[in-house]
């Protein structure tokens, strides 16, 4: 039994507006294994929620298409199943939080009532009398302070930390294999973030459960990530252990990327390291390596040919950059 | 001598509650009692959480609202009670940038009207304003071929810059800065950043930072003030608060930023939920972080710690510091 729960190999996600088609999210391999985090780290508009949607085939249905790849989930591929089975998975052995928890909230349902529908679809051996007790204790278990006067509050009455609380609650009553958390925190302030960061963090371990972490900021996949995809312009560019990367970045995109972090010591005055230009726009991106206009190592093989991803170790780090075209692919 | 300075400036809003009962408002404190002073040249950096009346603040000081009570003083001028005639020529010296490029920029003006706009309001001569435009343009990193473009054109740190470029254009000696690269990426963040610092050297402007990010805020400002549900609770030189942190909040806040290179939140000492006491009322007189503070006691709920100085630079607003 391999220890992979969620395995992408190769996924193509394109769009196609008018007679353009744009590939959002481009040939990206990763895995997830089981109980462990998968950070996803990239700028907006890198392609890291399509991928994560593409999972969960909840791609917009009118003009988005999965082209090729292979998306593994416990050992049979997701884009084999018809969509009864798809639904059997989906919301049961993958959840999903988003990012701005109001908007996914039902707001003339109470919490208890949406919480409900979740636990009479998902936790059928749960009797119906049971179910308010329930509910109260996954609200307990998500860090809500007195849950018994909240199940009965609507989404308004809720502050931003206690709404993505019940998300996430809501997110753990079928006690899902994979948790699929898109920028869960960007909404909320500092203070909060923290508490929610360390909830997922025991929540992961209590239940035994993988996440695929999707965010922006290094600094909130930096703590709870065992492995993090780097991505940019739809592609993965480097795929690697948290140790590894944190020790030794080797893509010059994730290079300039930790170097972009006003994070070590700095005197105030001091100057950022930048990366010079530009992301590149979906439906424009430069032929060769994507990311070769804005690179301080650029060669001329960059600007000709797209780099396939060459493995540096026997399995990871994975880099997607003609500087290591001696490792093997 | 300070640049600008806020002495006890505080405003309410009105919340009304329900649509007929129009005569049972309720006020809503958003900034009380603040004191705040910019030198001139140096970056103040403004740190809280969202509802804390940071945009408030930086409202009252570019006199979008007026203040409920307390003064304003602009190069020892005090324009709290000047009328909109009289601070016209001072609305040339005090801009500022907002966070969202994407709305405070019209979708129907080309980038060149945009930046031509403050300057036709200050009747700036015609033929200089063409020039003055390809001036700005090229000391905020614009390529001049933007002109003519539209801001759903270009990217959001191009429209950041813009914005940047429109309050540079009246010759500004203080910007507001709310929030301004919040909404920028990774790497254009930082490319803006390093913008604002080249600005200030070059042309001794002074900022007011207004930011969640705490790590931003640190490395682009001089002091900071942090502040709490509409007051300021510390503020002093920047490594100072950060190093030497004295009030519980501030404490917390630094406590909570996630760091890439260690993993300090999964530790013990951070709570799940706010541990709020409840055993406060309506009329509540006391001290604002009463509820979630970990040393509080009797005292605090009594009555408000004033804000006292530590040294000439620091200063903290509570009873109990080590």
């Amino acid at each position: 039994m391999t220890k992979k729960l969620l395995d992408i190999k190769n996924l193509r996600t394109c769009f196609y507006e008018d007679d353009k088609v744009i590939a959002a999210v481009d040939d990206v391999s990763l895995f997830v294994n089981k109980n462990s985090v998968v950070g996803l780290v990239g700028e907006s508009g890198c392609g890291k929620t399509m991928t994560a949607l593409s999972v969960t085939q909840l791609l917009p249905r009118l003009n988005c298409k999965i082209t090729s790849g292979m998306i593994r989930f416990n050992d049979q591929d997701l884009l084999d199943l018809d969509k009864g089975q798809l639904r059997s998975i989906r919301g049961k052995e993958i959840s999903y939080i988003f990012q701005e928890p109001s908007t996914c909230l039902n707001p003339v349902l109470t919490v208890e009532e949406q919480m409900q529908e979740v636990v009479s679809l998902h936790r059928q051996e749960i009797s119906r009398e049971d179910h308010r007790e329930f509910i109260i204790k996954q609200l307990k278990d998500a860090g809500i302070n007195m849950p018994g006067d909240k199940v009965g509050a609507f989404p308004h009455q809720l502050s931003g930390g206690e709404k993505q609380r019940v998300m996430i609650a809501m997110a753990m009553i079928p006690r899902p294999k994979l948790l699929i958390a898109d920028e869960p925190t960007t909404a909320l302030d500092v203070t909060i973030q923290a508490q929610i960061l360390r909830l997922l963090q025991d929540l992961k371990n209590k239940y035994g459960m993988a996440i695929l972490l999707i965010s922006h900021d290094f600094n909130i996949v930096g703590q709870l990530a065992d492995y993090i995809a780097v991505m940019y312009a739809g592609q993965i560019v480097e795929f690697s252990s948290m140790n590894s990367l944190m020790n030794h970045p080797n893509h010059p995109y994730t290079k300039g990327l930790l170097d972009c972090l006003p994070d070590k010591d700095i005197s105030s005055g001091g100057k950022l390291n930048v990366i010079e230009g530009e992301v590149p726009r979906a439906d424009s991106y430069p032929c060769g390596c994507r990311f070769h206009p804005r690179c301080p190592y650029v060669f001329d093989r960059c600007k000709k040919e797209m780099p396939p991803i060459f493995c540096l170790d026997d399995t990871t780090p994975e880099v997607r950059c003609w500087l290591y075209s001696n490792s093997k692919t | 001598m300070a640049l600008l300075e806020l002495k006890d400036i505080t405003k309410f809003y009105d919340v009304e509650k329900g649509i007929f009962s129009l005569h049972c408002s309720q006020k809503i404190r958003a900034v009380e009692a603040v004191n705040l002073s910019l030198a001139p040249a140096k970056t103040m950096g403004l740190v809280g959480e969202s509802g804390c009346g940071k945009s408030t603040l930086a409202k009252l000081i570019v006199k979008l609202i007026a203040p409920a009570s307390g003064d304003i003083f602009f190069e020892n001028k005090n324009i709290t009670q000047l009328r909109e005639k009289e601070f016209r020529p001072l609305r040339k010296k005090i801009q500022i940038v907002f966070q969202d490029p994407y709305s405070s920029l019209s979708p129907r003006l080309k980038i060149k009207n945009i930046i031509a706009e403050p300057l036709q309001a200050f009747k700036t001569e015609k033929k200089k304003i063409e020039s003055r435009i390809r001036e700005l343009m090229e000391q905020v990193g614009l390529d001049k071929m933007y002109l003519a473009r539209f801001p759903h054109q270009l990217s959001g740190g191009q429209r950041q810059r813009v914005g940047i470029a429109r309050a540079l254009a009246t010759s500004a000696k203080l910007i507001v800065l709310d929030e301004a690269v919040s909404s920028l990426d990774l790497s254009t963040q930082a490319q803006v950043l390093n913008l604002l610092i080249n600005l200030q050297k070059k042309y001794k402007l002074t900022y007011l930072f207004i930011a969640h990010n705490l790590r931003v805020v640190r490395f682009i400002s001089d002091n900071v003030a942090i502040m709490y549900r509409g007051s300021i609770v510390e503020k002093g030189p920047t490594e100072i608060v950060y190093k030497k942190p004295l009030h519980p909040y501030t404490k917390k806040l630094l406590a909570s930023q996630p760091s890439w290179s260690k993993r300090n939140l999964s530790q013990n000492h951070m709570p799940y939920f706010n541990k709020s006491r409840t055993d406060i009322s309506g009329d509540f007189s006391g001290c604002q972080f009463y509820q979630h503070c970990p040393k509080a006691k009797q005292r605090c709920r009594d009555s408000k710690p004033a804000f006292k100085q530590v040294n000439t630079e620091h200063g903290v607003s509570c009873f109990y510091i080590d």
